[in-house]
């Protein structure tokens, strides 16, 4: 199969691309996320440990 | 269950998470990479869907997961209920976004799937509104989990929600063969022979394992920073942050 022939799939290319695209979005979210999570958690962390003080406050950051 | 004692002590955790999470990111990439190869180009296309029913390899995979994941969020609620394991707490909140995100996956990608072969992007038969209701007992469970403050507390009525919802479970399952649905019957049991072509077959195990692999990759991740907030009065917590900075 050629590369534009493997783009084009058929008819439906939309549709399969689309569900592709949209699992590809939510792995990546799913990835990105925690990894912000827990730059954010262990500024907090840190935070606190300089502090003497917790930061429990959501809204701290 | 002398392992499970040694292993469910949150430090305990937190190392071998750390231990495992790269080793699993590893086989999640190499399974997804090949499977996306298989399934997207060595599979031939369907006699009667064309190219279109490559999206079962996404659709699929995560719907499976979605199931799998409630099972494990409601047995690790119920531990964490039943035997107070705070690790079992721990693992059933970490568990929900994911689960969540599985369903939605599942929800979207059937319905782009469900708009060629079947005309419609939504029908309300058994089979899309029980994932629909699991997709909302995920959501259920998260928003009460997050309003509540007492962690401890929060857990235990949240493990009501995740136990009780357990009986949807096998509603998504048999939804196919107790009523008449749009959705087709399961194609592959663990009791028959499958029904689908093994050039077909073998991405979507490929596929379906990269996920299992993808979930446990990120429950390592995200059990990590939630065991680093819940245990963050402890010294090893303490010890760690200041040997970062």
């Amino acid at each position: 199969m050629s590369l534009p022939g493997f783009l084009q799939m058929g008819r439906f290319s939309v549709f399969i691309w689309g569900a592709y695209g949209f699992t590809a979005l939510m792995v990546f979210l799913n990835i990105v996320q925690p990894l912000i999570e827990r730059r954010k958690l262990w500024k907090r962390l840190q935070r606190n440990l300089d502090d003497g003080v917790e930061d429990t406050h959501e809204e701290a950051e | 269950m002398k392992l499970i004692h040694k292993y469910s002590a949150p430090k305990r955790f937190y190392e071998l998470a750390g231990m495992l999470a790269p080793w699993f990111a590893t086989l999640t990439a190499l399974l997804f990479i090949s499977g996306l190869y298989l399934g997207l180009y060595w599979a031939p296309p369907d006699y009667q869907q064309g190219n279109a029913y490559r999206i079962m390899f996404v659709h699929v995979p995560n719907a499976w997961m979605s199931m799998m994941a409630y099972v494990a969020m409601a047995l690790f609620a119920a531990a964490g209920y039943i035997w107070n394991i705070r690790l079992a707490d721990i693992l059933a909140k970490v568990t929900a976004p994911l689960g969540a995100s599985f369903t939605l996956t599942a929800l979207v990608t059937g319905s782009l799937w469900g708009k060629p072969m079947w005309g419609t992007y939504w029908v309300w038969d058994a089979r899309l509104t029980s994932e629909l209701v699991l997709l909302f007992l995920y959501v259920g469970y998260m928003a009460l989990q997050a309003s509540i403050d007492d962690a401890r507390r929060a857990a235990h009525a949240s493990a009501i929600i995740a136990i009780v919802g357990l009986v949807n479970i096998p509603i998504i399952h048999y939804s196919v063969y107790w009523w008449h649905t749009l959705h087709q019957p399961a194609s592959l049991t663990l009791t028959s022979q499958p029904k689908i072509y093994i050039t077909m077959l073998i991405p979507l195990i490929i596929m379906s394992i990269g996920f299992m692999f993808f979930y446990l990759t990120m429950l390592c991740v995200r059990s990590r920073s939630e065991i680093l907030w819940r245990e963050r009065r402890a010294d090893w917590v303490r010890k760690l942050v200041e040997s970062r900075s």
